[in-house]
């Protein structure tokens, strides 16, 4: 609990610092989001290729891991589309948000640029949502829904932005399965939204 | 997907360290701070998006919905895969 107030303290900073204009310049002008992912993304591969147990689970299901980013694409898309209709919105516009999978950056695209762009920012604060609820959440969904919940919750992002915090509360072991249901899911987002709308 | 070529080329690097026991607590504090960093990063782009800011109130319960929707639906339908392929 402690850890997740501290990585939402991080959050909260960065909305204020940027809201009221405290925001270093040089963090304007470069984007250095884009490297900072990088290096995480090596730390986490370093950390994965240190682990020496992780491949085994590959061994052990092949069905149900192809079957993992199938039923989280499935649930997301069919349970974003039911929860719209029910408050009296498009079956259709929802499950095309749904469809965004955590990808908010390309989903959001997407969808302004072929659909309609109030949509888009729905699409835009739905998805960055989700992928917040994950990273905050994960150590919680673990303990009330098993092992494969954070997964599930992060769609997408669990190849990259969500991945430590899967390795971390998961195990290691679900790490190669968060990776893979990630890089599917990530390759449909683009596939998707538009045979959707 | 450049993000992918980091990934793999850091799971080389660390499958040739995977002797140096002493490296894995420092790597995986490393982890967390750059989970910190890039949270800052992703506040800093959200209030600074001035059309996210101003519908906020409008289109954020919207999105909300469609966020536990999403969420609770892909948790459901992965629980099944996850009872019958994964769960020891």
């Amino acid at each position: 609990m402690k850890g997740t107030l501290i990585t939402l303290l991080f959050f909260v900073s960065g909305c204020l610092l940027s809201v009221y204009g405290y925001t270093p310049q040089f963090l304007v002008e470069n984007d250095l989001s884009t490297y900072a992912l990088y290096a995480l993304m090596t730390l986490v591969g370093v950390s994965l290729g240190m682990d020496e147990s992780s491949i085994n689970i590959l061994k052990k299901a092949n069905l149900g891991l192809v079957l993992v980013p199938i039923s989280i694409g499935v649930g997301s898309i069919v349970g974003s589309g039911i929860a719209y209709w029910m408050i009296a919105e498009s079956f259709t516009e929802g499950m095309a948000v749904g469809a965004g999978f955590g990808y908010y950056s390309l989903s959001s695209i997407i969808i302004s640029s072929t659909y309609d762009s109030i949509l888009g920012v729905i699409a835009l604060l739905s998805n960055i949502s989700r992928e917040l609820f994950s990273l905050l959440m994960a150590p919680i969904l673990v303990k009330l829904f098993g092992k494969m919940a954070p997964i599930a919750s992060s769609g997408a992002t669990s190849m990259d932005t969500t991945l430590p915090v899967i390795t971390r509360f998961s195990g290691k072991e679900y790490a190669l399965i968060a990776l893979f249901s990630g890089i599917v899911l990530t390759i449909l987002v683009p596939l998707l939204i538009p045979l959707i709308l | 997907m450049e993000t992918l070529l980091f990934l793999g080329g850091g799971i080389l690097l660390g499958f040739l360290l995977r002797k140096k026991n002493n490296m894995r607590a420092a790597v995986d504090k490393s982890i967390t701070v750059m989970i910190w960093v890039l949270l800052l990063f992703l506040g800093i782009s959200i209030g600074a998006n001035q059309q996210v800011i101003d519908n906020i109130h409008v289109i954020g319960g919207k999105a909300l919905v469609l966020t536990i929707g999403g969420i609770a639906g892909s948790i459901v339908c992965s629980y099944f895969v996850y009872r019958k392929y994964f769960k020891a």
